[in-house]
């Protein structure tokens, strides 16, 4: 094996790249949850995001415009989930899965009739790259954390003020408080489905965002069909071994970004293990997190609970 | 069995209902993808194919997209069930399916494309099978030729056995025109994940790779993005890709499919399938490059056409 400082920022660098859309959609998915709303339909979401933003680049040429419409569709998305979810109080887990497959036929739909079959010429890079002064040219991390798309910035932006938010804002102890006890919420006088709606509309932008960058971004304007791939649910377990914390959010991303890196990475790195098995493991630690955290309990306590006045819980 | 499977078997299913009243009309005939006929280059290409052959001959066509392997057995038996007489199978993992489902259906014939090493006796089953290993010989020949590092680097979706023969074959092609050639390979764990397939060719492009092999269906697009961007060499596959990568593509490789799928209609019509492989290769012109080669000297070019001559005349025994 050669490890060297380029391997080391390789590596590194591709951890970030592959950790982005997910850590995105877990920041949106920890919202929500905070906020009392399961959304399993986050894969779903991703999926209108990517084809929104493909839709979008195509229309327009810009890359910029095209993660801004990627969020849009992951936004409008996210109110017919949230009508079903909030608001008509559905089971938020059926719902979520009902979602998801309808988003694989949609968005598949939307490419064969919208898309064409090669992405639109033109630069990516003014969404794809920034290198950060003097930052990037530090050796190893240069490469890896400061040379990186913008939208990573701005996650890890994002990360430090939904932390802020919890922490310190009002909102932000309005939202945990209708994940943690609605009934309470909603006697106090405070607006318990338009503050979940809210919540579930910032996670459907964000998923938005996620998809948009790893079709924008990570895939170079191409929409595939079902190329999440698997990165909603991931997002989800993510969010939950993070207890739901975006900080630990940020670190628990990067970690399943190192460890996907590690898959294809590990292959010309020469390390010898199954390849089968490199390839399992950022799905073989969301499988262990969901398990640990189901024995924790430190979910919130009206998590995946439709709010009904009146029901108590 | 997702909602794309289930969607297109309804489908199907309906197409059959509605031409009930006119089962006395031309023979059906349908087609099993594994993904769908309107991205990627091996099914489209492939369901072109299928469709010329439909319409020269009369048929009438029906498919399915995005049936998986564990799926194929029930859609084969809805296919035949219904009434079609030609099923053509356009991935070899469909063999085994074919196999467990043909012998309860005389009257239908099944076809695979892509690769077979036996029919098992089937009289109702045949296989177009390509020369994969000449295939996989030709590409790291080309890559070889065009490289001027020494260094190349191939791009697979997942470690099957054929993916990892294809690998072998490359490595013997590059070591035939340059034996000191180091070749690399790296999987990408599927075959749609265009993003992880762009990063793997980022890697191995930064580890001194020049020429980037994309051996991973519709995934090959990161290969290929990921060579555009960084002004290294790659390929086209199975369908002339030169226009949407156009700083990156030497050439591509073309499948015959129109060809083939023409010869299958053909032997249906004239009763010959049943029990036979029919081998596709550069002899057979099953399929060929693009020509002429971009962005290498002519020199080049003449390499791997002599190598692609000699393979043809049986002057280069790759299995030795």
């Amino acid at each position: 094996m050669d490890l060297n400082s380029v391997t080391i920022a390789l590596f590194l660098a591709a951890g970030v790249r592959m950790s982005v859309p997910v850590l995105l959609a877990a920041l949106g998915e920890l919202v929500s949850e905070r906020a009392g709303v399961f959304t399993i339909g986050l894969e779903g979401l991703m999926l209108f995001g990517a084809v929104a933003s493909a839709v979008g680049l195509a229309m327009t040429g810009s890359p910029v415009a095209a993660l801004a419409i990627g969020m849009l569709g992951g936004t409008l998305a996210a109110v017919v989930l949230a009508l079903g979810t909030v608001l008509a109080r559905a089971n938020q887990i059926v719902m979520g899965i009902g979602f998801n497959l309808l988003a694989m036929g949609v968005t598949s739909l939307i490419r064969q009739l919208v898309l064409g079959d090669t992405p639109p010429a033109g630069s990516l890079r003014s969404v794809t790259m920034m290198k950060l002064p003097w930052l990037s040219d530090l050796p190893v991390v240069g490469r890896a954390l400061f040379s990186q798309s913008p939208v990573f910035y701005a996650a890890v932006l994002l990360a430090v003020a939904l932390w802020l938010m919890f922490r310190f804002s009002r909102l932000g102890l309005l939202l945990r408080a209708a994940g943690e006890n609605a009934s309470a919420l909603d006697a106090a006088g405070q607006p318990v489905l338009r503050l979940r709606f809210g919540a579930a509309l910032f996670t459907g932008m964000l998923a938005g965002l996620g998809g948009a960058y790893l079709c924008i971004i990570a895939s170079g304007g191409t929409f595939i069909d079902d190329m999440t791939a698997g990165r909603g649910y991931l997002a989800i377990a993510i969010s939950i071994f993070a207890r739901w914390l975006p900080l630990r959010t940020l670190l628990v991303a990067f970690a399943l970004g190192l460890l996907e890196a590690l898959q294809f990475q590990g292959q010309y790195l020469g390390i010898q293990i199954a390849t089968p098995l490199l390839m399992a493991t950022p799905f073989v630690v969301a499988l262990v997190a969901w398990v640990v955290m189901g024995r924790v309990g430190a979910a919130p306590g009206d998590l995946g609970k439709p709010f009904l006045r009146g029901a108590g819980h | 069995m997702n909602v794309h499977q289930i969607l297109a078997i309804a489908a199907t299913t309906t197409l059959g209902l509605s031409s009930l009243a006119n089962a006395a009309d031309a023979p059906r005939v349908a087609a099993l993808f594994t993904q769908t006929v309107t991205q990627g280059t091996w099914d489209s290409a492939g369901y072109a194919g299928f469709k010329a052959m439909a319409d020269k001959d009369g048929f009438k066509p029906s498919y399915l997209e995005n049936t998986s392997y564990e799926a194929a057995p029930a859609a084969l038996r809805q296919l035949a069930s219904d009434g079609v007489k030609l099923i053509v199978a356009h991935s070899s993992g469909y063999s085994a399916a074919i196999k467990e489902v043909a012998p309860s259906y005389p009257n239908t014939q099944f076809v695979l494309y892509s690769y077979e090493g036996s029919t098992a006796n089937l009289p109702n089953y045949s296989a177009w099978s390509v020369d994969w290993d000449e295939y996989g010989f030709v590409l790291g020949a080309l890559a070889a030729a065009a490289s001027k590092s020494g260094h190349i680097a191939v791009i697979s979706g997942e470690p099957i056995p054929s993916a990892e023969r294809t690998i072998e074959f490359i490595k013997k092609g590059a070591a035939y025109v340059n034996p000191k050639v180091q070749v690399d390979s790296a999987y990408v764990g599927s075959f749609v994940d265009v993003a992880r397939a762009k990063e793997i060719a980022t890697g191995l492009i930064a580890r001194g790779a020049d020429f980037v092999i994309p051996s991973a269906d519709t995934a090959d697009a990161g290969v290929q993005q990921a060579a555009d961007e960084e002004g290294v060499l790659t390929i086209g596959s199975y369908g002339d890709q030169s226009k949407a990568y156009p700083n990156s593509v030497m050439t591509s490789t073309v499948m015959n499919f129109r060809k083939s799928y023409a010869d299958i209609g053909e032997d249906y019509a004239a009763g010959k399938l049943g029990n036979r492989i029919v081998t596709e290769n550069l002899a057979s012109n099953g399929w060929g490059l693009v020509m002429p080669f971009t962005h290498v000297d002519s020199n080049v070019q003449a390499k791997v056409t002599k190598v692609m001559d000699d393979l043809k005349a049986g002057n280069i025994k790759i299995e030795e």
